[in-house]
């Protein structure tokens, strides 16, 4: 196992360096290797690689790994393989709240759409969460989903109605809703990874607790689990996660869902060790992802969640022809 | 206390709930009140006895034209659409037996956005949008052809055709994404609104073509209709019945499928309709056999569409808004407040 | 007339399950298919019932091959009570019952007085009359099994096939469930065919015992003939005591702890 997760690793390091050569203009080995080692301020390709590269790449890496995460915690904690972070409408509330914004009150900088998008992210994440239990208080995963689905389309149906009356944010909004790794700024990003990578490590330690929920209720409550907290603490750590993801990097799908399946079956399914390979999957397949939207169709960018989308979607039909057992 | 009669006509016979005369005269009475009051209501209000005057005896007059030419053919579109939705909504849940089904699910909303967009986008410049019903038409035809050729190899059961479903659905999805930031500015904003759901500029025209289109799936939903009550057991169950539940269930589906089609390619891509008509026929009769609840969901789906355009057109005068938005603004709340009633 | 099974052979992902099986079940008896869990009893039973599609061989009703011949047809002759049936929501008994009419009606003729009769009887056989219109969800568990048997009774069939009739039931229910399939096997020569768990109730219900071992048959006939220690020990690996049944007069299994090599004493 450990010799899966060192392959990986390296996997991981070779892709970095090639997101960071990669890009209108391609860099070499050693103009990169000068950039990060010997860094000149006034050589543009030093500039370049300091300001849009390496932040892209981190980028790409964290919220690979947040929304792979996200995903593997949801899928224990709703006990269904097709559940993804997206269905405790993250993305529909963040997108809501900086249409709003930007509609109603003009805000539009990176730094404070990076707040909104989170703080939709957590109000929407709340609601579904609020919707979903039941009298005794205990969270269902079926109403969960049910919540879930309303509450999206609740949000983006506020979302559409605002975009056709204010038709100017229409197209600032789309490359948002298609996910996009290219931020403007690059400052601003590093709290959200921080924060990101936290959560990552926090729910890799909470792992053992999550596996025992999954084996089913009866069975925790006989283990002497407290259901309802390790179940609220996970729900916690989906929506944050997810929310620092949908806040860098707009609507990115297919990460949270497929990842999970792939560790799954590389590295077990017991979560201690299949959520830390969740993490280096989702980074590996994200990184892999944006390199190849920068590449298809240079000079200009396929949204990167499109990518996802067309590499993912695949992926699932296969599943899916792989029999029912995802029942 | 019965509950069903036995209807007899020479070589017919059926049997029928007693709930079925009660809930038709109610789905009637109810369609007419909302269809009479969205008539009524708009940029020029008419009052109850000149609406019914104008209905009946038309004349050149100007409130005449607005009333027979702009608001008859958008309500009945709406009424036609929603109902269409609604039935193929009921139809898929109850055969996939799951309460999440909806025409979506078998990728006939994002199939059709495709190929409304591409049209849109890169041919209506030139050859104008009359076509674009078929466009749309063809797009979904893809997306489910795409997903029965899939699933057929492997046995096209329900729980493959839905996971395969999601799939062909997300890569339209990116396609549609694509088409959308891709395109000429001038018709993103068409295309969006196409894309959230619109009675905007209906016709009698486009009235005669949804009438065509799910004229293809009346055959099918008279012939196997009776079957639904058995479909809703258990595989093994339904076979040991002597149903040869295959090919009817895949019958069905198409025909869930053309009415959907139909329906989303003349107004656009309307989430929400199929997903929750049938739940909301379901809170309002619980029991009467399956032709009752479809009737009701038939009912649900129009009204729900109809009243959702009336407050699209009248909410933000003189803006006029796409329908789809107010289907889920209404929609979405009554389904939480329905989840939320069942806490128990 | 009876059902039997031809060279038949069912494999369930790439495992062979029943391997080229001849079996012949008489009709207008009560036979009984035991075995240990994974046997493939229950796969036999489904492949009698046309449920499940053999790899090779064939499973002959009547003189015909049940998998070729129009499975509405057969409906009309064989009914069956699978494991775990669902009722949809909110279906009333009176409404589940009729469905199991379905294989008599067609698109012109959905509903006759025939059909009307034969629920009615169902109902009485089963005793279920009062709960007519009641929600099948409302039932207990032994009520809900009366239920489904009485669906599968208004089918009409001769031959009436179950599957686990009895599981999950307490053993009053249980014993009150078996007394009514032999009072249907008695009283209307039915041919009844079913899995159960229970081997002394087997023995007591049966008239022919088939013990199913390893995709083929150990044995077949009555209790008391193919009852002994040996076949307790071979099919189910378990070590027991058979005594008569001092108020039946069948075969009585006293089970011992410690599996395996019962003989060595």
């Amino acid at each position: 196992m450990s010799k899966g997760f060192l392959s990986g690793g390296i996997l991981l390091i070779i892709l970095a360096i090639l997101s960071l050569m990669t890009g209108p203009h391609f860099y070499s080995l050693t103009q990169l290797m000068k950039a990060l080692f010997h860094s000149d301020p006034t050589r543009t390709v030093d500039i370049i690689i300091h300001t849009s590269r390496v932040p892209r790449t981190l980028l790409a890496m964290g919220v690979g790994a947040f929304l792979a995460v996200a995903g593997g915690l949801m899928q224990a904690l709703t006990r269904n393989p097709l559940a993804s972070p997206g269905l405790f409408g993250v993305n529909a509330g963040a997108a809501l709240f900086i249409v709003f914004a930007s509609s109603f009150f003009a805000v539009s900088s990176p730094g404070s759409s990076l707040v909104l998008a989170f703080g939709g992210a957590c109000a929407s994440g709340t609601l579904v969460w609020f919707a979903s239990k039941v009298s005794n208080g205990q969270l269902n995963p079926l109403r969960l989903v049910l919540a879930g689905v309303a509450i999206t389309a609740l949000c983006n149906a506020f979302t559409q109605a605002i975009l056709v009356i204010d038709q100017e944010s229409l197209d600032t909004m789309l490359f948002w809703l298609a996910g996009s790794l290219a931020r403007s700024d690059g400052a601003s990003i590093y709290p959200v990874l921080l924060l990101g990578s936290v959560l990552v490590i926090a729910a890799c330690l909470f792992a053992r607790q999550m596996g025992v929920l999954s084996a089913g209720e009866d069975i925790a409550r006989g283990l002497g689990q407290n259901i309802a907290r390790v179940r609220l603490l996970a729900s916690i750590m989906v929506v944050g996660l997810a929310g620092c993801a949908v806040a860098l990097a707009g609507n990115i799908g297919f990460i949270g869902l497929i990842v999970p399946h792939i560790a799954r079956q590389l590295f077990g399914s017991h979560l201690r060790r299949s959520l830390p390979a969740c993490a280096l999957l989702g980074a590996l397949l994200l990184l892999a992802a944006d390199i190849l939207a920068r590449i298809v169709i240079l000079p200009q960018e396929v949204p990167v969640g499109v990518m996802t989308a067309l590499m993912g979607a695949p992926f699932f039909i296969l599943l899916a022809q792989r029999g029912g057992k995802y029942a | 206390m019965p509950d069903s009669q036995i209807f007899r006509c020479g070589p017919l016979q059926r049997e029928y709930s007693r709930y079925l005369l009660p809930v038709f005269l109610l789905c009637c009475a109810a369609t007419l009140v909302i269809i009479i009051s969205a008539l009524s209501i708009g940029e020029v209000v008419f009052s109850l006895p000149q609406t019914l005057g104008l209905l009946f005896e038309p004349d050149t007059s100007a409130q005449s034209f607005i009333l027979h030419e702009l608001r008859l053919p958008r309500v009945i579109l709406a009424l036609l659409a929603g109902a269409g939705l609604g039935i193929a909504g009921l139809i898929m849940q109850t055969l996939v037996r799951n309460p999440l089904a909806s025409p979506d699910t078998l990728g006939v909303t994002t199939g059709a956005s495709v190929g409304a967009l591409v049209w849109l986008s890169f041919f209506s410049l030139k050859y104008g949008s009359a076509a674009m019903p078929y466009a749309a038409m063809a797009g979904a035809a893809v997306a489910v052809g795409l997903i029965f050729l899939l699933s057929w190899r492997s046995g096209a059961t329900p729980l493959r055709l839905v996971l395969t479903g999601v799939g062909v659905s997300a890569l339209a999805g990116a396609g549609v994404t694509l088409i959308l930031v891709f395109s000429p500015l001038t018709t993103t904003f068409s295309a969006w609104v196409w894309l959230s759901g619109s009675v905007y500029a209906a016709s009698w025209e486009k009235v005669r073509q949804l009438l065509s289109i799910y004229l293809w799936a009346l055959p099918i939903l008279l012939v196997l209709l009776r079957y639904m009550k058995v479909l809703q057991l258990n595989d093994h169950l339904a076979m040991g019945l002597g149903v040869a539940i295959h090919p009817r269930r895949i019958l069905l589906l198409l025909a869930c499928v053309i009415l959907s089609a139909g329906a989303i390619s003349l107004v656009g891509a309307m989430a929400f309709v199929g997903l929750i008509a049938p739940h909301l026929g379901r809170l309002l009769i619980r029991s009467g056999g399956f032709v009752s609840q479809l009737l009701i969901t038939a009912c649900c789906g129009g009204c729900m569409v109809i009243i959702a355009d009336l407050l699209a057109r009248t909410l933000f005068l003189p803006a006029d808004l796409p329908a789809g938005v107010f289907v889920a603004l209404a929609g979405a709340p009554l389904f939480l407040w329905l989840l939320i009633r069942q806490r128990t | 007339m009876s059902l039997l099974t031809k060279n038949l052979s069912i494999s369930y992902q790439q495992r062979k399950v029943i391997d080229s099986l001849d079996l012949t079940l008489p009709a207008q008896k009560v036979s009984v298919l035991i075995g240990s869990n994974g046997c493939g009893k229950s796969t036999l039973l489904k492949s009698m019932a046309r449920l499940l599609v053999p790899q090779s061989g064939a499973v002959i009703l009547e003189g015909q091959d049940i998998h070729a011949s129009n499975t509405a047809q057969i409906a009309r002759k064989l009914a069956i009570l699978p494991q775990t049936p669902v009722a949809p929501e909110g279906v009333t008994v009176r409404q589940l019952i009729s469905l199991g009419r379905f294989p008599y009606q067609n698109w012109l003729r959905q509903w006759s007085e025939e059909d009307e009769k034969q629920v009615d009887e169902a109902l009485r056989l089963t005793d279920t009359f009062a709960l007519q219109h009641s929600s099948v969800d409302a039932l207990s568990g032994g009520q809900r099994q009366r239920v489904w048997i009485a669906m599968t009774l208004a089918q009409d069939t001769n031959y009436l096939l179950l599957d686990e009739p009895t599981t999950y039931l307490d053993l009053a229910h249980q014993i009150e469930i078996l007394e009514l399939l032999r009072e249907l096997n008695q009283q209307q020569n039915k041919t009844i065919i079913m899995v159960l768990h229970d081997l002394n109730l087997a023995c007591r219900y049966a008239d022919n015992l088939v013990a199913v071992h390893q995709g083929g048959i150990y044995a077949q006939g009555s209790p008391q003939e193919i009852m002994s220690e040996e076949l307790v020990n071979q099919v189910f690996n378990l070590r027991c005591k058979i005594i008569d049944d001092p108020f039946f007069n069948t075969p009585l299994c006293i089970p011992f702890p410690g599996a395996l090599n019962a003989n060595a004493r």
